[in-house]
């Protein structure tokens, strides 16, 4: 189990970091970094980025069934990773203020967070791979019903998760666009 | 292979999507921009400016404050559109803004933010640093409270930074020290930014910094004692600098001596207070350096009289007969010793007139006194006025004696013993008049009674009385013989002349050599005036007989043969018994 989650903690600990440098930055002026401030921006491109990442560069390996970019658990591992770190980096971009489509944009992603872990925890009821290609013959032992039922909740899952991200992409392109538009680096 | 497609391109995922836009672009109608707030804008009502009096007036055009990306305007710019008054401060380098501008680009977002909701300030800056100087209050002097810890912006500001109230301070500092603050208040009124900078506390004030050092005295003088009723720095930089500024009511001069009280006062008190007079047109000299200034100065400084008179009137001692000119007499070490250079005066002092004091010869005053001996000397005058005036004749300013008269320039020279002769004895009654015969003045003096009449100088001269002369032969007693040299009172006994009688025996009693033997004859039978001795004797002799008979005795004298007297003779002076006719033989 540990082995398998290593991503989480991995995570974890980038979590912890980003945090101390939040911390860090929050106690050296005395307030919470602003969004439109150095750190608070740069967190927030760089949380975005890797939540677009997460959002892609999965999905795209999972179209391409090629080993040659690598097994299909490490780019998942890696999705779990950004996945979680994009969104952490985001919320404190936020500054803890909530209100308008930035507003909108933090709670479509948190919800996509906790579907994420939903989805994952989903994932793990089929056995697969390393490749994360289904284990037929582990399949093969579960009951015809569980497995059934495993697989019909993972594609309402796809089902929900994915029109989220859109949703969410959405809104955080249209966040960036009017912080281009009216406040393009606030000159 | 990549049969499948994006998850993104789903039928679902592009429906979401079409949704999310479509209620985004809903929202962004219906909510105006509101959607794209990060914050409330700030709703404190303040100087309309541009229509409105708040940023929340500016509804949601966030085109007021932001300029799209292809703008060549900065929000700085749009901020300056409305907050013109702003714009001009940053160019003045002496005000806030232009001060924490200076050197730096102009960024209003440095300082001041929004979007923090309806009540949040919209400055947000580092008040650590914060170069309060700049505001015209340096907090030099307000480091740490009286608590001694460090002071928070909001200690004074209690309603935002950018206002201030005074009577925080009065607050504070009536809580710290009630009684200085009431009395400060009350000198110098409530305004405290108008003379306070912060810089200073102004409780040490170092005065030698401006004009006006302090010293003696005025180092004990409340500031209210000078500032009176000051309000502004400039209240206190305008008081007045001179001594009448603030003694006029001081003056115990009562403005006579005018306004410059530092020719004779110092700050350290009014006394001692000194003057150099050597700097005036009077210098001071003798007693007149000891004497209080208002003594001469009784009406101020200016026009002050330099003339002795101007002050020592009252003090003259001649009442004025002396004129006005004192300094001729006396110095200013004292009107004595008084001197006069009487040399340069029509009567130059000589003798005793130097040791007179003045008033004796000047009793009514310099001008006119008389230069004539008896313009003073008149009741002086011992001759009771009979010798006249012209006491010079006699007399010398040496004194009265010793007194001398040329008197071979009058009638009458003197000689002899008249020279030594006091001249009252002949002035009896001045000189005018004075006889000049003997008998006027020497008539007691006459030894003869008369007898010779007045005229003296028959026999006398001027050297002795008894150097006289008297030609006898004019008498009727010639003198001859040994009667020339006789002294007159041998024969004038008592000084009587008249009446002296002529014959010899009247002056020649008989002598008893003659034994009677002559009585009744006269003494010129035998003798002559020359002398007694070689009488002639002429008369019968007696013979002279004796045992050898009768001889002649021619040649022998008287006293040959009668060596006692004539009624006794005897021969044994020339003859002895042996040889009786050889006598030595005589002359008599």
């Amino acid at each position: 189990m540990l082995r398998n989650s290593k991503e989480i903690i991995f995570a974890l600990l980038a979590c912890i970091l980003i945090a101390a440098s939040y911390g860090a930055v929050l106690l050296y002026t005395n307030q919470i970094p602003a969004a439109s401030e150095l750190y608070g921006h740069t967190i927030g491109i760089i949380g975005f980025l890797l939540m677009l990442s997460t959002e892609t560069l999965y999905s795209l390996r999972k179209r391409t069934r090629s080993s040659r970019w690598g097994p299909m658990s490490t780019w998942l591992q890696i999705h779990i990773f950004t996945g979680i770190v994009g969104p952490f980096m985001v919320l404190l971009h936020t500054s803890w203020k909530f209100s308008g489509v930035a507003g909108v944009t933090t709670l479509l992603t948190v919800v996509i967070v906790l579907s994420g872990f939903i989805g994952r925890y989903i994932y793990t009821r089929i056995p697969r791979n390393a490749d994360g290609i289904e284990d037929p013959g582990l399949v093969g032992q579960m009951q015809a019903g569980a497995l059934a039922n495993a697989r019909r909740l993972l594609s309402l899952w796809h089902t929900v998760h994915i029109p989220i991200g859109v949703a969410l992409f959405v809104a955080a392109f249209t966040h960036i666009l009017g912080a281009l538009y009216y406040a393009t680096l606030l000159k | 292979m990549n049969s499948q497609r994006l998850g993104c391109l789903s039928p679902l995922a592009l429906i979401t999507a079409t949704l999310m836009v479509l209620f985004l672009v809903a929202a962004e109608i219906i909510s105006g921009n509101s959607m794209f707030n990060p914050g409330a804008l700030n709703a404190k009502a303040g100087e309309p400016l541009a229509g409105v009096t708040s940023h929340a007036e500016t509804g949601k055009d966030c085109g007021q404050c932001h300029p799209p990306f292809w703008s060549t305007q900065t929000m700085t710019d749009l901020c300056q559109d409305c907050h013109t008054h702003i714009q001009e401060e940053m160019g003045d380098p002496t005000s806030l803004h232009g001060i924490l501008l200076q050197g730096k680009p102009r960024n209003c977002r440095s300082c001041h933010t929004e979007h923090h909701g309806p009540d949040a300030s919209l400055t947000d800056m580092s008040t650590v640093n914060f170069p309060h100087d700049s505001t015209g209050f340096s907090l030099a002097g307000h480091q740490t409270t009286s608590g001694g810890t460090p002071f928070s912006c909001s200690d004074c500001h209690t309603h935002g930074y950018s206002t201030f109230d005074q009577q925080i301070c009065i607050d504070c500092h009536r809580t710290n020290d009630k009684n200085f603050t009431d009395t400060h208040i009350s000198d110098f009124g409530e305004g405290c930014l108008a003379c306070h900078d912060g810089v200073d506390r102004y409780g040490n004030f170092d005065h030698s910094q401006v004009t006006f050092a302090l010293s003696g005295a005025h180092l004990q003088v409340d500031c209210s004692g000078c500032h009176i009723n000051a309000r502004t720095i400039s209240d206190l930089q305008n008081t007045s600098t001179s001594c009448e500024g603030c003694h006029l009511s001081d003056d115990a001069h009562a403005g006579k001596f005018g306004t410059q009280c530092g020719l004779c006062h110092t700050p350290i008190g009014w006394k001692p207070a000194t003057f150099d007079h050597s700097l005036a047109a009077f210098q001071l000299d003798g007693k007149h350096m000891d004497v209080p200034c208002e003594s001469c100065h009784t009406a101020g400084f200016k026009g002050t009289p330099t003339s002795c008179e101007g002050c020592h009137l009252s003090d003259d001692a001649h009442a004025g007969k002396f004129g006005t000119q004192c300094g001729l007499c006396h110095t200013p070490d004292g009107w004595k010793p008084a001197t006069f250079d009487h040399s340069l005066a029509d009567f130059p002092l000589e003798g005793k007139h130097m040791d007179v004091p003045c008033e004796s010869c000047h009793t009514a005053g310099f001008k006119g006194t008389p230069t004539s001996c008896e313009g003073c000397h008149l009741p002086d005058d011992a001759h009771a006025g009979k010798f006249g005036t012209q006491c010079g004749l006699c007399h010398t300013p040496d004194g009265w004696k010793p007194a001398t008269f040329d008197h071979s320039l009058a009638d009458f020279p003197l000689e002899g013993k008249h020279v030594d002769v006091p001249c009252e004895q002949c002035h009896i009654n001045g000189f005018k008049g004075t006889p000049k015969d003997c008998y006027s003045c020497h008539k007691q003096d006459d030894q003869h009674n008369g007898a010779f009449g007045t005229a003296c100088e028959a026999c006398h001269n001027p050297s002795d009385w008894a150097d006289a002369t008297f030609d006898h032969s004019l008498a009727a007693f010639q003198l001859t013989g040994a009667h020339v040299n006789v002294r007159c009172a041998d024969c004038h006994i008592n000084g009587v002349f008249k009446g002296t009688p002529q014959s010899c025996a009247a002056c020649h009693p008989d002598p008893a050599f003659h034994a009677g033997l002559f009585a009744g004859m006269a003494c010129s039978q035998c003798h002559n005036t020359t002398t007694w001795s070689n009488a002639n004797f002429n008369l019968a002799h007696p013979s002279v007989c004796g045992e050898g008979g009768c001889v002649n005795h021619e040649g022998a004298t008287c006293r040959d043969c009668h060596p006692s007297n004539l009624s006794t003779a005897t021969c044994l002076a020339c003859h002895d018994s042996n040889n009786p006719g050889d006598g030595g033989g005589g002359d008599g």
